[in-house]
């Protein structure tokens, strides 16, 4: 069984060889991956894929692939700008930054012009996706869909206050959205990828940021319409993602037709409740604490949750181990080599009882 | 404006209506009520919004709104309130070093600011230091530290450390709040409290306001 077959299978909710396995390698922070790499004494990120046994490959974040120590941080204070041309200033640790400049609160919407993708953009994710194509299941990556980078040009309190007082001008900027990931995902989908990752952060740490009400009214009808249109253009599995505590509006995702659903922080919602209560029809990916266990824990804790998480998510298929999210810098890279470790080991069907 | 529609003005906060909470603040002040009166019934209107995300009814997007209400009517009252607000006590607030997110601190500081306390706001990525002079420097009790990251969290015992260093750790209380903060930091970083729910971190405020 391939890496791509195990991936459908689990998908398909059923019990493949082992549990498919993932990365969060261009979510967070490089270190703990470039140690991992050095340790195991490997030179590009695919080879390091390669050593940790994953299953999966993602297009559509352009990133170099021969690993390099992380850079030197730019200095704290300076301003950096995005292509959707919002402003953001390094902070002191140079590793994290914050908006300055919202761009929709200076530029009518109608004069407002979205981005356009560089061209050449994807000939390069073709090249990838043909070459991965018949060993590994490709993920093409939408993230950000609507609310995050709507909130980045508009700035967060002013689209919340739009959420209450300005319903018109919120439609007319989601449709506007909507057009423009139509559009790229349509792309995605016709050069071959196996899933579109679509989401947006609506989770705080003990409950949602947006209350269901208003993700009900202004988010789900665009993201079903959204996700109608990729499944009409080929046989594709729709990832979603937000961090935090989104329980509330998973059986709306389950009727929207989200496949997966991702990264399910253990800290902000549990794992084995989730598979409980909605494993059949959709399929969880992530699981492991990046809040706690792989930055903190020791190995053994990580061998630990990984064990757990199997034991109580795993049976019947349906689960895709991975960190849940991006790995803070000082996580140590020994947690990452025991996650796959321990992942590879605990994770062969058919499963100990 | 009688006092008895003032029912109206808080209703309009914990529903918020913005057009409404506007008109009704207008037509209360033209009618010659009392601000004090007026930012009263917004308190309670504050509480509200607070019982219901206990509840699970409201979530942080309204609680972002109702503090962009205040706000904005807090705008209209300033000058009307000036000798009346911070009649609660004081408290300074800042999200630590290493930490640029303000969404938390800003929901605090809209609680705080409609529960009657004078708030220091110092921003973002403060130092230890600032903290406690801006503590020393106004005479304030309580110090409110926001965090978001986990990397970041652990400064927060260097505002406890430098209070100490100062002689001053046992007339300051420090409160460490957002998504980052977790009980076993009372022992650990050495603060009074740490929670990661507004609501909950104004309770203790308040709390300790009264132990006062």
């Amino acid at each position: 069984m391939n890496p791509r077959e195990r991936v459908l299978r689990a998908l398909e909710h059923e019990e493949p060889d082992r549990v498919p396995l993932d990365d969060t390698i261009e979510w967070g922070h490089l270190h703990p991956w470039v140690a991992a790499a050095n340790h195991l004494e490997v030179k590009t990120y695919e080879k390091l894929r390669e050593k940790l046994g994953i299953d999966l490959r993602r297009v559509g974040w352009p990133m170099e692939e021969e690993i390099k120590p992380p850079v030197n941080p730019p200095p704290p204070g300076t301003i950096t700008q995005n292509e959707w041309g919002v402003k953001s200033e390094v902070a002191a640790d140079g590793v994290h930054s914050r908006i300055v400049y919202h761009p929709l609160q200076h530029i009518p919407l109608s004069e407002f012009e979205f981005p356009k993708l560089e061209s050449g953009y994807f000939d390069s994710i073709s090249k990838l996706i043909k070459s991965w194509r018949e060993k590994y299941f490709i993920q093409g990556i939408m993230y950000g869909t609507f609310f995050e980078t709507i909130w980045a040009l508009r700035g967060f309190n002013t689209f919340i206050s739009d959420l209450y007082a300005n319903p018109n001008f919120v439609n007319e900027l989601l449709d506007r959205f909507l057009k423009y990931r139509i559009d790229i995902g349509k792309r995605f989908v016709e050069l071959g990828v196996d899933c579109i990752q679509l989401g947006d952060d609506f989770g705080a740490q003990t409950g949602m940021l947006v209350h269901p009400r208003l993700w009900r009214k202004y988010f789900k009808p665009k993201m079903k319409i959204l996700i109608d249109k990729l499944k009409k253009v080929g046989d594709v599995y729709i990832w979603y993602h937000s961090d935090g505590n989104i329980e509330p509006i998973i059986p709306d995702l389950i009727e929207m037709e989200v496949n997966i659903l991702n990264p399910i922080q253990p800290d902000c919602m549990n794992p084995s409740k989730i598979k409980e209560c909605y494993g059949d029809r959709i399929a969880l990916h992530g699981t492991i604490s990046v809040q706690e266990t792989m930055q903190v824990g020791s190995t053994e804790d990580v061998k630990c949750e990984v064990a757990t998480r199997i034991r109580t998510c795993a049976l019947g298929g349906g689960l895709i181990i991975a960190p849940a999210h991006g790995l803070q810098p000082s996580s140590p890279f020994e947690n990452v080599i025991a996650l796959y470790k321990w992942a590879k080991k605990y994770g062969k069907y058919p499963l100990r009882t | 404006m009688k006092s008895n529609n003032l029912g109206g003005l808080k209703q309009a906060l914990v529903e918020l209506e913005p057009t409404k909470l506007d008109e009704l603040v207008k037509e209360a002040l033209s009618s010659g009520l009392e601000p004090m009166k007026i930012l009263d019934a917004l308190r309670s209107g504050t509480e509200e919004i607070g019982q219901r995300f206990e509840k699970g009814e409201y979530f942080v997007s309204e609680l972002v709104m109702a503090g962009e209400l205040m706000k904005n009517v807090l705008s209209v009252l300033k000058r009307h309130l000036k000798a009346e607000t911070g009649s609660e006590g004081k408290i300074v607030l800042g999200t630590i070093i290493g930490d640029l997110h303000d969404i938390g601190k800003e929901i605090v500081k809209s609680l705080l600011i409609s529960s009657s306390f004078e708030v220091y706001d110092l921003g973002i990525d403060v130092p230890p230091e600032k903290f406690v002079e801006k503590a020393k420097e106004t005479g304030t009790k309580i110090i409110g530290i926001s965090a978001l990251l986990s990397t970041s969290i652990a400064n927060t015992a260097d505002v406890v450390k430098a209070l100490k260093e100062d002689g001053i750790r046992d007339k300051v209380k420090v409160i460490v709040g957002g998504a980052a903060a977790r009980p076993w930091m009372v022992e650990k970083y050495g603060v009074d409290a740490a929670v990661y729910d507004a609501i909950k971190g104004l309770e203790i405020i308040k709390k300790w306001t009264i132990e006062r």
